[in-house]
C-alpha cells in the first residue's frame, strides 16, 4: 500500500491504496463515493466515467498512481452551470430508466458541452458512443443534450 | 367501462390485521442500521419523517401533520413502478404527486405478490393500490366529517387539507389522522370515475430521477457498512462442475485478500442456488478481481462439459425434423399439404442470450447473531428471503431484504443466488460483505434465455393465404432449472406466442419437441415470445412474399373479423382475451404512422410485424437504408401499443423505446455461444450493445382506451427482430432466419 493525495471533488485527500488499484475503486471502496458505477472494467461500457480535469476518463482503467495532480470530478462534484442544465434537461426528459450508466451519460454530456456548447447529432454520437445504455435511454439523452446547449445560449 | 378486479395478493383479513399493525410494519420496513456517517443506505426508502398516525393498510400511511407516504412493494428496475404507484396513490387521495413520500417495502408476505416480473405490477395491482389509498380517502374525510357534524358526502379534499364546501371549513390530513384511525376501514372504498382523472393517464418525470442524476440513488453494490469487506466469486466454468486442485498461495499474497473461501458446486436442480467456486474476500473489490486472476484451480467439469454450440444446433434440427408432442391441432395439416400447390418451408433459430443488464449482480450481506439483512438489486424480495434464509438455515422471519434500485433487472434479478452467496460470505467472514460479480461473471454465469430451432411449413391456397401451417417449436425449457427430468416447453412458455398465434388458418398444426439444457436457463424480457413472435412474423412475411400479397395486407386478412380468442380453458376465464382487432388496430396504426404504404424510395427497406404479449398488442415498422458500402442502417422505428389504461404515459413511452434498442441489440448484436461447456462470450467487447450512434429514431404510438391496463415492460421487444429481419430483406440483404442478423 502507498499513500496518495488525490484531488476529488475540489478537496485533496490521501488514500491508501496498491498503485494498481483503478481510480474506480478507490472512489467507490475507499472514499464511499459510490455515485460512479462499475460496468465492465474494461473502458467499454462508460459506467465509471469521471472527469480528469475536465475530459471524460473511465476510471476502472485509470490506476489511481496515475491520477497525480490532476483534477478528478465524480457525479457527486459535478456542479457547474453546464451540469445543472443538463440536469434539469436530463428530468425535463425523463430520461433516465434504470439509472445505472445515467452518472457516467451525464458525466460525458458535461465534458461535450464544456468543449463544445452547440453539438451536432456527430458531436453527439462521438462524445456519447463509449457509453452503454442497456435500458435504451439514448434518443431521450440526445434530445435532453440538444436542449441542455439550447439553455446555455439564452442569457 | 372499467371492471375492477378483486383485491388478490392479500385478502380482506389480512387487510385490516395490517391495517392495525401498520406502526410496527413501517418501522420494520424502515428501520435501518448504523452506518458510516453521511450515507444512508436505506436512502432508497426514504423513510417517513414523522411516525404515521394512520395507517389503514401496509402501503398508505399518513403522519401527524399530514405527510403521506406510500410504501412500494414491487422492485424499481427502469420501468417506473415507484412513480406509477405513487401516481396511484396521489390520484386517490387527490394529492399533488409530489406530495407523496415514497418508500420501499423489504420482503415480507404482509404486503402480497412481491414478484417484478410478468409485466403485471400495473395489471394486477391498478386497482388494489387505488382501493389502498382510497380507503384512506374516505377515512380521513369520514373523520373531517364527524368532527364538523356534517354529511361525508358534502365534503371534499384537495392537495392534503379537507374542505366542507357549504360552510368553507377546512382540516388538514394530520389534524384528522388520529380521529380517521380509529375508524372502521371502509367495506368497499370508492373508485374515482376514470373521466375525472388527473394524474392516471397523463406523463411524470420518474420520482427516482434527481437522486439518479446526482449519484445518490442506491442500488446493490452502493451499500458502506462499517466493517464491510468486498467479495468476488471465481464461479464453476462448467454448471455442475467440481474443483479437483486449487493452489491460492499467489492470490493469498494479492495485497488486501484477507480470506479466499471454497464454495461448493450446486447440483441439479440449480433453483437459484448459488453455483459454487471459489470467493476472494478482500479490502477492496480490485483486490479480489485482482487475486481471482492469480488463483490456480483445476476442475472437473463434468457432463456439461460436452455442451458445444454447434452440435447443439444440429441437435435441436435434428428433433425439429422429428415429430413432437403436439399441443395445439386443427383440421389435417398432412391431407392439406397433400393436395399440392405451393408450399413455403423455413427454419428459424435463435441463439442464447445473456441479460447483461447495465448493474451486474451485485450484495450486500451482514449476518449476525440476530439474524441476517441483506441490501439487494431482486425483483423477487420474498424469494430472496427465502433463498438467503435456507442457505444459512435460519427462520426467514430472522432474514430482511432491503430492495435497493435495480441497475436493470430484465428477468436476471428474480433469481437470488448472488444474494445468497453474499449471505453466505458474510456468515463465514464474520463481517459485511460486499459481493460485486465482474461483467465476465454475468455474461458466462447467467440464467440464460433459451436457444431455439423453429421449423414452420405452409400451403397456399388459391388465394395465397395459408390453408396449412404447421409449427415445430424446440427450446430447452425454464423448467430445466427447477427438475431437471423437464425436457420441453411448459404450457406456460408454450403460451408466450406459439399455442396463442391468433392467424385464422383452416388446418393447424403445433408441436414442441424435447431439448435438454446444459446451462441455467431463465426468464428473459419477453421470455419465449423473443423466439415465437421471430418465427411466426418472418414465415407470415415468407408466405406473403411468395403470394406476393403486401404484409400488412396479408396479417389483417389472416387476423380476420374482430373477435376476442381463446385458446384454453384458463382463456375461458380470463378477463384479458386476446382480440385481434385491437391486434389489427395497432398494425393498421403503425402501418399509417410510418407511412408503410407509400412507394419505398431505391434501398430503403420496410419491415412491419404485430405480436400480442403480457396481455397487450404491440405493432412495430422498422425502416432501413442501404448505404453506399454496402451495410445497413436502421433509420427509424415506428411502435403503436395498446395497453389499455396507463397510469404514466410516459414512462410507457420510454419502456417502448428501451423495448426497441434491446430488441435491436439481440436482433444484430448479441449471442451467447459455449465450447466445451464453457460460455465464450465475457464483455461487451464479444457481446456488445448497441450505442447512440446506431439509434434510430424512435416514434411511440400509444392507443388511448379505457380497456383493462395490461403489460407495458416486456411487450415492445418482440416484434422488433422480426420486422428488422424483414426490413432488411426488403433493402437487399440476405434473408434473416437465424439471429443475431449479422450482416447490419
Ligand atoms: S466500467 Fe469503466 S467503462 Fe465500463
Ligand atoms: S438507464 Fe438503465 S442502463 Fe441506462
Amino acid at each position: 500500500m502507498a499513500a496518495y493525495k488525490v484531488n476529488i471533488n475540489g478537496r485533496v485527500e490521501t488514500v491508501e491504496a496498491e498503485p494498481d488499484t483503478p481510480l474506480l475503486w478507490v472512489l467507490r471502496d475507499k472514499m464511499n463515493l459510490t455515485g460512479t458505477k462499475y460496468g465492465c472494467g474494461k473502458a467499454l461500457c462508460g459506467a465509471c466515467t469521471v472527469h480528469l480535469n475536465g475530459v471524460a476518463t473511465r476510471s476502472c482503467v485509470l490506476p489511481v498512481s496515475g491520477v497525480g495532480e490532476n483534477k478528478v470530478v465524480t457525479i457527486e462534484g459535478l456542479k457547474d452551470d453546464n451540469a445543472t442544465r443538463l440536469q434539469q434537461s436530463w428530468i425535463k426528459h425523463n430520461v433516465p430508466q434504470c439509472g445505472y450508466c445515467q452518472a457516467g451519460q451525464i458525466m460525458s454530456a458535461a465534458a461535450l458541452l464544456a468543449s463544445n456548447n452547440k453539438p451536432d447529432d456527430a458531436a453527439i454520437d462521438a462524445a456519447m458512443n463509449g457509453n452503454i445504455c442497456r435500458c435504451g435511454t439514448y434518443q431521450r439523452i440526445r434530445a435532453a443534450i440538444k436542449d441542455a446547449a439550447a439553455q446555455g445560449d439564452t442569457p | 367501462m372499467m371492471t375492477q378486479a378483486p383485491f388478490r395478493g392479500l385478502d380482506r383479513r389480512d387487510f385490516l390485521k395490517a391495517g392495525l399493525a401498520a406502526g410496527t410494519c413501517l418501522a420494520v420496513a424502515v428501520g435501518g442500521n448504523p452506518v458510516v456517517a453521511g450515507f444512508d443506505p436505506t436512502r432508497v426508502h426514504q423513510p417517513p419523517a414523522k411516525e404515521p398516525v394512520f395507517a389503514p393498510n401496509v402501503f398508505v400511511a399518513i403522519d401527524g401533520e399530514g405527510g403521506v407516504s406510500l410504501t412500494v412493494q414491487r422492485s424499481e428496475m427502469g420501468q417506473g413502478i415507484r412513480t406509477s404507484f405513487a401516481m396511484l396513490l396521489a390520484e386517490e387521495l387527490e394529492l399533488e404527486l409530489d406530495q407523496v413520500k415514497v418508500f420501499q417495502a423489504t420482503g415480507d408476505a404482509k404486503y402480497g405478490n412481491q414478484n417484478t416480473d410478468g409485466s403485471r405490477s400495473v395489471r394486477t395491482l391498478f386497482v388494489p393500490m387505488r382501493q389502498a389509498a382510497a380507503a384512506a380517502r374516505e377515512m380521513l374525510v369520514q373523520a373531517a366529517a364527524n368532527r364538523w357534524q356534517v354529511q361525508a358526502q358534502t365534503c371534499f379534499t384537495r392537495g392534503g387539507v379537507i374542505h366542507h364546501k357549504a360552510s368553507k371549513r377546512e382540516l388538514r390530513f394530520g389534524d384528522v389522522a388520529a380521529d380517521a384511525a380509529k375508524l372502521p376501514l371502509p367495506e368497499n372504498p370508492k373508485l374515482k370515475d376514470p373521466k375525472d382523472f388527473k394524474l392516471i393517464g397523463k406523463g411524470r418525470s420518474g420520482i427516482d430521477v434527481p437522486d439518479i442524476i446526482q449519484g445518490k440513488a442506491v442500488y446493490g453494490a452502493d451499500v458502506r457498512l462499517p466493517g464491510m469487506v468486498y467479495a468476488s466469486i471465481e464461479h464453476v466454468p462448467v454448471v455442475g462442475a467440481t474443483l479437483t486442485e486449487m493452489d491460492d498461495s499467489a492470490a493469498r499474497a494479492v495485497p488486501g485478500v484477507i480470506d479466499i473461501i471454497k464454495m461448493p458446486s450446486a447440483t441439479a436442480p440449480v433453483l437459484f442456488k448459488p453455483l459454487g467456486g471459489v470467493a476472494v474476500i478482500a479490502a477492496d473489490t480490485h483486490a479480489a478481481f485482482k487475486a481471482r486472476g492469480v488463483l490456480k484451480l483445476k476442475w472437473d467439469v463434468g457432463p456439461n462439459g460436452t455442451f458445444s454450440s454447434d452440435a447443439y444446433q444440429k441437435s435441436l434440427r435434428e428433433t425439429a425434423s422429428k415429430p413432437g408432442r403436439v399441443v395445439r391441432e386443427k383440421g389435417d395439416v398432412a391431407a392439406a399439404f397433400a393436395k399440392g400447390g405451393k408450399q413455403v418451408k423455413r427454419t428459424y433459430y435463435m441463439p442464447l442470450l445473456a441479460h447483461a443488464s447495465m448493474e451486474p449482480p451485485a450484495a450486500v450481506a451482514r449476518v449476525t447473531d440476530a439474524g441476517c439483512e441483506v441490501w439487494a438489486p431482486v425483483q423477487a424480495p420474498q424469494r430472496t428471503r427465502q433463498v438467503v434464509a435456507g442457505a444459512l438455515d435460519l427462520d426467514p422471519s430472522k432474514v430482511t431484504v432491503n430492495v435497493t434500485l435495480l441497475g436493470g433487472g430484465f428477468g436476471r434479478k428474480s433469481k437470488p443466488d448472488f444474494v445468497a452467496e453474499a449471505a453466505l460470505l458474510a456468515k463465514q467472514v464474520g463481517k459485511p460483505v460486499c459481493l460485486t460479480w465482474r461483467r465476465e461473471d454475468d455474461i458466462r454465469h447467467d440464467y440464460f434465455h433459451s436457444v431455439s430451432l423453429q421449423t414452420m411449413q405452409a400451403a397456399l391456397g388459391e388465394d395465397g393465404y395459408p390453408t396449412a401451417w404447421h409449427h415445430h417449436t424446440v427450446f430447452p425449457s425454464i423448467g430445466s432449472t427447477f427438475d431437471p427430468n423437464a425436457r420441453s416447453g411448459s404450457d406456460n412458455e408454450l403460451g408466450l406466442g406459439f399455442t396463442n398465434q391468433p392467424y385464422a388458418i383452416e388446418n393447424i398444426k403445433l408441436e414442441v419437441g424435447e431439448a435438454e439444457a446444459h446451462v441455467r436457463i431463465g426468464w428473459l424480457r419477453a421470455v419465449c415470445n423473443l423466439f415465437h413472435a421471430f418465427a411466426v412474423n418472418r414465415f407470415l412475411d415468407a408466405c406473403a412474399k411468395e403470394a406476393g400479397i403486401d404484409a400488412l395486407t396479408y396479417r389483417l386478412k389472416l387476423l380476420g373479423e374482430p373477435r376476442d380468442l381463446v385458446f384454453s380453458e384458463a382463456d375461458e376465464k380470463s378477463p384479458y382475451k386476446l382480440n385481434t382487432g385491437r391486434l389489427a388496430h395497432v398494425l393498421n396504426l403503425v402501418a399509417e404512422k410510418s407511412g408503410w404504404k407509400e412507394k419505398r424510395p431505391a434501398g430503403v427497406g420496410f419491415g412491419i410485424a404485430a405480436h400480442y404479449s403480457f396481455m397487450s398488442y404491440v405493432a412495430q415498422a422498422v425502416r432501413v437504408r442501404k448505404l453506399d458500402d454496402g451495410s445497413f442502417k436502421v433509420e427509424r422505428v415506428d411502435v403503436a401499443l395498446d395497453c389499455g389504461q396507463m397510469v404514466n404515459t410516459d414512462s410507457v413511452r420510454a419502456q417502448m423505446e428501451g423495448a426497441v434498442i434491446f430488441g435491436l441489440s439481440l436482433a444484430i448484436k448479441n449471442e451467447i455461444t459455449a465450447e466445451a461447456g464453457r460460455v465464450v462470450q465475457s464483455n461487451f467487447h464479444d457481446y456488445p450493445m448497441l450505442r447512440m450512434s446506431e439509434t434510430p429514431e424512435i416514434q411511440v404510438h400509444l392507443v388511448k382506451n379505457n380497456h383493462l391496463p395490461t403489460g407495458v415492460g416486456e411487450p415492445g421487444v418482440p416484434p422488433l427482430p422480426p420486422a428488422l429481419a424483414s426490413a432488411l430483406e426488403e433493402a437487399g440483404a440476405p434473408a434473416g432466419d437465424a439471429l443475431p442478423l449479422k450482416f447490419v
